[in-house]
């Protein structure tokens, strides 16, 4: 049924991206005990995911104790309900499956994905994960001690000093301020303990959503959900969380400044420039999103056609938007030669500064509304990429037809919508610029570009 | 009128050929057609999304360069996005961004693609864009210029700025010391910054030819349709002739190479490569079992031995890659801190040996299989994906069926075929191993 509907609406979204669309939505069910089950059943390939979504994440981790989630979402799998680590992980990759365990800023995923005719002992491993976890004390330490030594190695990249230190300053105030992990002296003082009480805490059936996407026998799973997921329990006070705020004042740069990561010897820059955007839900967001098309999405916006083809700075320029449910940022992400550094950071900036100057030409708004409406049904063909949407959503606080406005709501942007939206959101004079790579290099080429006010950090003041 | 036209199109052009495939649940119908030219064409007709895929495979890349113009086949991959006389570089994209258009392209050692995912009323703009660009691309200085600028700061970016990119270069040119395997496909560093336009240009005219190209159409198309368009923009295009690859294979190893790098990293890293065999030999099959009994999920013999019991390395990986040539069967790990890279050495060695006296049990075998199916089946989830997969059979094997029979030939590995390729191809004296060490720790 699901797949006869999602077929009648590719074709007529295919002829006509002007009319409203409507995406193939989840078949909807929810247990006694307040767990939500989303179906995406579809027969055309013999492959299965069953995920479970828990609202909770970084965020989330107590207050002296950040990472948690990190170190919940590492160990969770290594004994649970009687069995080991190694009995689980023999059992799921046998069946040629994958298992999956991540946390982010809102929330929490842990997932089987594989042949659709093992789907019922995925299903039972799953639950016994979600709801049986046993963290034991050694296992819980060897991930302990392998997150500290992951840790040790974000140096060795660029690219993640730089999104690191990015997202430190920008999330600076907010709930989201401690990332993954805040320092090296709060995750030392995990212990097991703390892993067991956010597991109950939030590994809640009312705090949780079930997805099942693919090829599945809805009736003969669906009974079996409930006999695995129907007797877990709601604690009998659910938990309070109060947000926990820190700053990054060390790390900062005043306005103007360019924050520098010094990493000695490293051949290339790798640039992080923008600013918080408004939340998802903002009457500014559609405007917003054909702004960053034509600004750094596709090969002909403004960034690539400037930064990479006219001027040959850099193999790859872009800029998005990233949503968490309280914290959005606009982001230009390039990299570039060490000696020319100075000269890409400044060229972005005239761009940012354009930007707000104006003219936002007709044919460009034109270009980028086109570009966004036309993706819509690429982006969305798959039936994986529109569970994930919608699961999103979902953390985001939207509502489920959000997706389905997305065309109208872009062609519904006005030039004018576009001018307050710049005017009122993408201020020049309050992008965060931040440089990971060799400092003294670096330093020398932003001088050149007339760039004087930096402040150099070593990467280990990232985890304070 | 008209229908007779179309009689005189399908007159005009070689026998097509329709072909149904089921294998695991799976159906897929091919349909391969070629023009006069030599053009080749193989479609798949599949309604179930609003999207079709289109890519244009040339069989060429860095093996068919020789020292002095390496890099050149990526080069040109970068310059057909320059345009013709006909769509300037801008208008090329302009025209398929402003419906949504993925576009892109990549080189490999032994292909090269260039791919568009887009919705099925832009199929007759692509079709005409693409021949275009086969036969009528400009090689503008100025845009040459430009372009190996990027090409410079994309070998910065993946290999100069990387360990892992680093490390997997230097593997392949301690690997091969007289097959074109051992350069990089960015080409050797500075290389690709000076190939002067006229040898672009020659390159160009030699290897992007229609007899030297296979188009895979996938998706929300029709068959006749697609042809009919193929047909009208590619058919006044010259076909040229395809040339032969003339390469001598590499020499067999016979004595371990090792290299010491150093770079600021916080940890060593490991990486062994021993030589195996090519993708058109079947002992390919049994070795890429043995890989994933190896490397596959945290329950393989590597993960299990090096992360878990030993807490040696924070990571272990290994695949196998058979190209057209044959290629190599790669291990990487990396260490914890202090921890040095021989004792991931010794525990991998020990390892191989096990495999090398044992056989391997059949469920080990049963679950490696299964894991391959499962990542063939993924690998087709989109109409791209599958496109991918029929381009690079027909590019390797000039045969756009050779997908059918993998999943068959994996169940047919047996624990003594594992045995046989760990004892004949992992051996010290068939490997190289490349050792990154912290810059502080060798000071």
């Amino acid at each position: 049924m699901i797949s006869a509907i999602i077929c009648c609406f590719f074709l007529s979204a295919s002829h006509a991206f002007e009319q409203p669309v409507k995406l193939p939505e989840p078949a909807i069910e929810k247990l006694p005990n307040g767990l939500t089950i989303a179906w995406f059943a579809s027969d055309r390939l013999p492959l299965v995911d069953i995920s479970l979504l828990v609202k909770a994440g970084y965020r989330q981790d107590p207050a002296g104790r950040s990472g948690v989630a990190q170190l919940v979402a590492e160990s969770i799998d290594k004994g649970c309900g009687g069995k080991s680590g190694a009995e689980i992980a023999r059992t799921v990759e046998s069946l040629g499956a994958e298992r999956y365990s991540n946390a982010d800023e809102d929330s929490f995923s842990v997932g089987m994905h594989g042949l659709a005719p093992d789907a019922e002992k995925l299903l039972e491993m799953l639950s016994l994960i979600v709801m049986k976890p046993e963290f034991p004390e050694k296992e819980f330490m060897h991930e302990h001690a392998r997150i500290v030594d992951k840790w040790k190695h974000i140096a060795d990249f660029n690219d993640v000093l730089a999104a690191l230190a990015y997202d430190r300053v920008l999330s600076s105030g907010t709930p989201y301020a401690r990332g993954p992990m805040l320092t090296s002296k709060e995750f030392a003082a995990i212990r097991r303990d703390d892993a067991v009480k956010f597991h109950t805490a939030w590994f809640t059936p009312s705090n949780s959503i079930l997805m099942i996407t693919g090829r599945v026998d809805r009736v003969k799973l669906g009974a079996r959900i409930v006999e695995l997921f129907g007797v877990w329990k709601n604690p009998e006070k659910p938990h309070k969380h109060s947000d926990i705020k820190t700053t990054h004042g060390r790390l900062e740069p005043s306005r103007g400044q360019i924050l520098l990561i010094d990493h000695p010897g490293a051949p290339q820059a790798q640039m992080r420039i923008g600013m918080r955007a408004p939340l998802i839900n903002d009457p500014d967001h559609y405007p917003l999103v054909v702004v960053n098309a034509l600004v750094g999405e596709y090969f002909g916006s403004r960034l690539n056609s400037i930064a990479r083809d006219k001027l040959g700075l850099t193999y790859a320029i872009g800029s998005s938007f990233s949503y968490d449910k309280d914290l959005s940022k606009f982001t230009i992400t390039s990299a570039t030669n060490s000696s020319t550094a100075g000269q890409l950071v400044s060229k972005i900036l005239d761009i940012l500064k354009d930007l707000r100057k104006g003219p936002v030409f007709e044919e460009e708004i034109k270009m980028s509304k086109a570009y966004l409406t036309g993706r819509f049904p690429i982006a969305t063909a798959a039936l994986e990429s529109v569970a994930s949407h919608w699961l999103a959503g979902m953390v985001l606080g939207l509502d489920p037809g959000h997706l389905s406005r997305f065309v109208a709501s872009v062609n519904a942007v006005t030039a004018k919508d576009i001018e307050r939206a710049i005017t009122r959101h993408l201020d020049p004079a309050k992008a965060v610029v931040v440089v990971a790579g060799d400092a003294r290099e670096i330093t020398k080429s932003l001088h050149e570009a007339g760039l004087r006010s930096i402040k150099t950090v070593k990467p280990g003041e990232l985890l304070q | 009128m008209k229908k007779l036209a179309v009689l005189c199109l399908c007159l005009a052009l070689a026998p097509g050929c329709k072909k149904k495939f089921e294998s695991y649940g799976v159906s897929i119908e091919l349909e391969s057609r070629s023009l006069p030219n030599g053009l080749r064409v193989i479609m798949i007709e599949d309604h179930t999304m609003p999207v079709i895929s289109y890519q244009t495979w040339f069989r060429v890349g860095s093996v068919d360069e020789k020292p002095g113009h390496t890099g050149i086949s990526h080069l040109v991959e970068h310059m057909m996005f320059k345009g013709t006389p006909k769509y300037p570089a801008k208008q090329l994209f302009q025209v398929l961004e402003a419906r949504g258009a993925n576009i892109n392209a990549f080189t490999t050692r032994d292909y090269t693609a260039f791919h568009e995912e887009f919705t099925p009323d832009l199929l007759p703009k692509v079709i005409e864009l693409e021949a275009d660009r086969m036969a009528n691309l400009a090689i503008e200085e100025d845009a040459l210029k430009t372009e190996q600028m990027i090409v410079f700061e994309e070998h910065r970016l993946h290999t100069e700025n990387s360990p892992v990119g680093k490390i997997q270069e230097a593997l392949w040119a301690l690997a091969f010391r007289t097959h074109p395997y051992r350069w990089p496909v960015i080409g050797i560093p500075g290389e690709a910054s000076r190939i002067p336009r006229e040898k672009v240009q020659e390159w160009l005219k030699k290897y992007y030819i229609p007899a030297n190209a296979v188009i895979v159409a996938c998706g929300d198309l029709k068959p006749d349709k697609t042809m009919e368009l193929i047909e009208k923009y590619y058919g006044p295009v010259p076909g040229g002739s395809r040339s032969k690859r003339e390469i001598a294979p590499e020499a067999a190893q016979n004595e371990e190479r090792r290299l010491i790098m150093r770079a600021k990293v916080a940890s060593e890293r490991l990486s062994e490569a021993y030589h195996i065999t090519s993708a058109d030999n079947d002992e390919s099959y049994a070795i890429d079992v043995l890989a994933n009994i190896m490397f596959e999920g945290t329950s393989s013999r590597a993960y299990r031995r090096l992360v878990d019991e030993k807490n040696i390395a924070i990571s272990v990986s290994g695949s196998s890659f058979t190209p057209a040539h044959p290629g190599l069967f790669m291990i990487t790990a990396t260490m914890n801190s202090s921890i040095p890279a021989a004792a991931a050495e010794t525990e991998l060695d020990l390892i191989i040996k096990e495999l090398q006296e044992k056989p391997v049990s059949h469920e080990e075998i049963a679950a490696a299989v299964k894991q391959l199916t499962l990542q063939i089946v993924d690998g087709i989830r989109t109409p791209h994906g599958l496109a991918q997969l029929i381009g690079t059979v027909t590019a390797i094997f000039d045969d756009p069926e050779r997908f059918s029979e993998d999943i068959i030939k994996y169940t047919k590995v047996t624990p003594g075929d594992v045995q046989q390729a760990a004892q004949k191809y992992l051996i010290p004296n068939n490997r190289v191993v490349v050792t990154l060490v912290p810059e502080a720790k060798i000071k």
